[in-house]
């Protein structure tokens, strides 16, 4: 009877010593232990997206990085005129010498800030969610309170976004965006009516997946769903971020000591 | 053939067939980005500047003929990551650059992986550094 009553003992005080320290480290929302930290596949928070994201291309299943996808619906005759002026230097249509305005440091704006190969972070605050990107060092908030846009938006380069949960993917909408940044590298355009929605949902630790739907009946004649993007958490001695900033003689020179002579034009002097 | 030729070879071929995605990744038409090439030369400049990274370096062909490469690559924020710094070349330093051409023939390219004086490879994909 002692003897079984000692192991009882024994069990039960090893049992206890292995749990208090998984109980001491019971999770707070937003929160992450050292180890979680470095193990992409721990269980992570879904609706803690905080964390610096990047565009990995070494990623099966990775979207394209330029565009919301390469296929596209067809384009409205207003768009059509616009994406013929358009002399991008990527996509079907690249070319050197081209027009895009990030060449003369307009904002890159949204989406087209997604699809650099820079990363953004993203903080979350009781009323919203911000996103800061390393290119151009921009940054966004969306609005994560419950109201809804305002009635009248004068169309910016950010545009005015509100996010909710649903479940747990966090759904961006997003309005008042300027038709005159480009949508993406290839030029494709976009009209100030664009009802933008993106749906990000943090599929392990490690990985941030995004969707994004255009709805723009002034450009496109049905609603444009791009493919998935998938964006790596960067970790370590890599997760900083940046500044990278568009000044217009940098990109002048660059333009003439790289981009032209590479599409065999001949710099202006 | 020397064994650190041979390794560099086999790194090559290994890398070729693999096919790293960053490949596919800049979609600058101006590039040949099936085709990418290994030039050795030395370093004229290095500029780590924004928005692109750029080297230069003169290219001795067989019958001494020299070459004035300009290679581009990605941002220096990008490149920190990857391990490099502003101070990883100097002109004078002889180099071995893996990049993707031009395809009018101009001696441009964009920058897949370096190997330093030293040996070291310097690539764009994140290394676990």
């Amino acid at each position: 009877m002692q003897k079984r009553t000692m192991t009882v003992t024994w069990v039960a005080t090893l049992a206890t010593i292995l749990i208090l320290p998984a109980l001491g480290r019971a999770q707070m929302p937003g929160q992450q232990s050292t180890s979680a930290k470095n193990d992409a596949s721990a269980p992570a928070d879904p609706h803690d997206l905080s964390g610096m994201w990047e565009f990995f291309n070494g990623v099966a299943g990775q979207g394209i990085y330029a565009t919301p996808s390469k296929d596209h619906p067809p384009m409205t005759p207003w768009a059509k005129a616009k994406y013929d002026e358009a002399k991008p230097g990527y996509g079907p249509k690249a070319q050197a010498g081209g027009n895009d305005p990030i060449l003369k440091c307009y904002p890159t704006g949204i989406p087209r800030l997604l699809f650099f190969p820079q990363p953004f972070e993203i903080v979350q605050t009781p009323q919203r969610l911000f996103m800061f990107f390393e290119r151009d060092h921009a940054w966004r908030q969306i609005w994560t309170d419950g109201r809804a846009h305002p009635a009248a938006f004068e169309p910016t380069w950010i545009g005015d976004s509100v996010g909710k949960w649903d479940g747990d993917t966090f759904v961006v909408d997003t309005i008042g965006l300027t038709e005159k940044s480009w949508l993406d590298f290839y030029g494709d355009p976009h009209s100030d009516d664009i009802h933008l929605v993106e749906r990000f949902k943090r599929v392990d630790h490690d990985t941030l997946t995004l969707q994004l739907v255009v709805e723009d009946p002034k450009a496109y004649t049905a609603t444009w769903v791009g493919d998935t993007k998938i964006y790596k958490l960067l970790k370590g001695k890599k997760a900083y971020m940046d500044e990278l900033p568009c000044i217009p003689e940098e990109e002048d020179t660059f333009t003439n000591r790289i981009r032209m002579p590479a599409a065999g034009q001949t710099p202006k002097q | 053939m020397k064994t650190s030729r041979l390794n560099f070879l086999i790194a090559v071929t290994a890398i070729l067939a693999f096919g790293i995605p960053v490949w596919a990744h800049h979609g600058n038409a101006a590039y040949d980005d099936k085709n990418p090439i290994t030039i050795k030369g030395t370093v004229t400049e290095f500029a780590w500047v924004n928005p692109h990274v750029q080297i230069y370096l003169d290219v001795k062909d067989d019958k001494g003929k020299v070459a004035h490469w300009s290679v581009e690559t990605y941002s220096p924020g990008k490149l920190v990551r990857a391990g490099w710094s502003k101070d990883v070349v100097k002109p004078g330093d002889l180099v071995s650059i893996i990049l993707i051409p031009a395809r009018n023939g101009s001696p441009v390219g964009f920058l897949h992986k370096m190997v330093l004086p030293n040996g070291k490879e310097l690539a764009l994909q994140e290394l676990d550094i």
